[in-house]
């Protein structure tokens, strides 16, 4: 692989990194205040 | 600056407390009882799985030697996050080991080794276990200490950092010896969220400071192909990149006790594969994100313009540890800041008591309960976990301080855990995979398994094995606990039909 082609690499699983990560923490936030607001 | 700095960070701190502490109202509904102390009555929803999954393993000592990887070796350094990600969905798709183990109904791992093997390998296997992973918790204490001194001082923030530390240990170990898994889960749901934020919101403040192509060129310059070529890069090569689908992948989703007991405390087998497919971006996200935000400190330090280039000198070796934290502290506006200490907290604070809880409950319930016969014993149980949770502590303070060793942080980790993985994912995975596995055979395993140490640094240089590398020491140490494995089960296995021959 040439350097361009890692560099393709790696910036692709950057931003899907921080997209998925961010995803997934909504998703969790979502569900925590779901279980806050049962409590309450 | 640093009077407004202090001002947010008592406020947000503040906040943080007050959270773990409404975190624990619904608590005392849940009830009492072996299951409810030791995996949180087991009824973990995905959500929920998902959440504790991801703040148990990303703790500060992951932020710090990912960073550390991203500073000294570039953007080659996201391979370790790539390799967890395949390993990680390797482990939810076929719900390897973590599957069967939830089905076999055990609370601790070890019980699953007296199920399968035996008394005997249950309190040799927990002992194996505990002082891998005790040694490997030795480390965080000192680096999360240096990581947030340096976040704060390039701030010009003055805190006394030891004694921040202790409290932040001390609030750990107050709700988990309260709570037990119960209060480890409810805290890392809202710690997840907290530090998932502060990452994110570095990472988006910080490419407005470096734009992203811009680093990519000062990589280039500077580093060459091995700032982008895992293979190409003298530090990496495929020996260490196998050794990271590994270590990074599989065995810290699937063997790593802390990950593998999330496993057991999730209400639906069905819902344990989900939880490790979704949980696999995670895996992914731990290793890359703080490995870019250590390239965008190599690149913070050479650019001119943005005022850093003095901040390092003086730092001596601990120069790229440092590098990240003190971008950070330099970089960021005050109440950012601020906030993003906090979240270092939920991440140091989220990983140490989910590490305590474990270690402690196994030595307590495999390794003290057989000895002296309370394994079913509530009290004794519940009051020998935390007495251990304490000395755990406290031996964590003492061990952060003598460590000499030269590893870079995340190589310390791969090798002290590698002390109980190399056998641990051989009794686990033959235990469960191959019917034919004996005591003899998980004996021997154990017993060869632990030739891993040779690895760590003093003992490496001890025996004059220093140009022999870590993953070539771990796969040669997995491969003698593997064929200790087989060789001893087999002959367990004849032996009857020999004694039976011979009669």
């Amino acid at each position: 692989m040439s350097v361009d082609d890692w560099v393709t690499l790696w910036t692709v699983l950057l931003w899907v990194s921080a997209g998925a990560f961010g995803l997934v923490t909504i998703y969790v936030l979502c569900g925590f205040v779901r279980r806050l607001s049962n409590f309450g | 600056m640093t009077g407004t700095t202090l001002t947010y960070l008592a406020l947000f701190s503040l906040v943080y407390v007050v959270a773990i502490l409404l975190a624990h109202r619904g608590k005392a509904r849940h009830g009492s009882g072996l299951t409810e102390f030791f995996v949180s009555g087991r009824d973990l929803g995905l959500g929920t799985a998902i959440a504790t999954l991801g703040a148990t393993e990303i703790g500060l000592i992951t932020i710090a030697y990912n960073a550390q990887k991203g500073f000294n070796e570039g953007f080659s350094a996201f391979h370790i996050g790539l390799a967890a990600l395949v390993g990680c969905v390797f482990v939810g798709a076929l719900g390897f080991v973590v599957k069967p183990i939830r089905r076999t109904g055990v609370l601790t791992l070890p019980e699953y080794y007296e199920q399968r093997y035996g008394r005997d390998i249950r309190i040799f296997g927990a002992i194996v276990m505990a002082m891998g992973g005790i040694l490997n918790m030795g480390l965080f204490l000192k680096v999360a200490a240096v990581f947030l001194a340096a976040m704060l001082a390039a701030n010009g923030a003055e805190v006394n950092v030891n004694a921040l530390m202790i409290t932040l240990i001390g609030i750990a170990v107050l709700y988990t010896c309260y709570g037990g898994m119960r209060s480890v889960i409810i805290t890392d749901v809202f710690q997840f969220v907290l530090l998932a934020a502060g990452l994110l919101f570095a990472v988006v403040f910080l490419t407005r400071l470096i734009p992203l192509d811009q680093a990519i060129s000062l990589v280039k310059e500077h580093k060459g192909v091995g700032g982008f070529d895992p293979f190409a890069n003298e530090s990496f090569g495929l020996s260490y990149v196998l050794w990271m689908v590994l270590v990074a992948g599989v065995v810290s989703a699937a063997i790593w006790p802390t990950a593998l007991s999330r496993a057991l405390c999730i209400e639906k087998e069905e819902t344990v594969q989900r939880a490790y497919l979704i949980s696999s971006v995670i895996f992914l996200s731990r290793m890359v994100i703080p490995a870019f935000l250590g390239v965008l400190a190599f690149c913070y330090f050479n650019i001119p313009a943005l005022g850093g280039a003095d901040l390092l000198s003086g730092h001596g070796s601990d120069a790229d540890l440092v590098a990240t934290p003190l971008m950070l502290g330099h970089a960021m506006p005050s109440w950012l800041l601020a906030f993003l200490a906090v979240a270092m907290f939920a991440s140091f604070m989220s990983t140490q008591d989910s590490y305590l809880f474990c270690w402690a409950s196994i030595l307590s319930r495999d390794v003290l309960g057989p000895i002296f016969g309370t394994i079913e014993n509530e009290k004794a149980q519940k009051w020998g976990t935390r007495t251990l949770i304490v000395v755990i502590a406290l031996y964590e303070l003492y061990w952060g301080l003598i460590y000499e060793g030269h590893e870079d942080i995340w190589d310390y980790l791969a090798v002290s855990g590698s002390i109980y993985f190399c056998s641990g994912i051989v009794l686990l995975a033959g235990g469960l995979y191959w019917k034919g596995a004996t005591r003899r055979g998980a004996l021997w395993a154990l017993i060869l398994g632990f030739s891993a140490v040779v690895a760590l640094s003093p003992i490496k240089t001890a025996l004059g094995l220093e140009a022999v590398s870590s993953p070539v020491i771990g796969f040669a140490a997995i491969g003698l606990s593997l064929i200790g494995f087989v060789v001893g089960s087999l002959s367990e296995r004849r032996a009857p039909s020999e004694e039976t021959g011979a009669a």
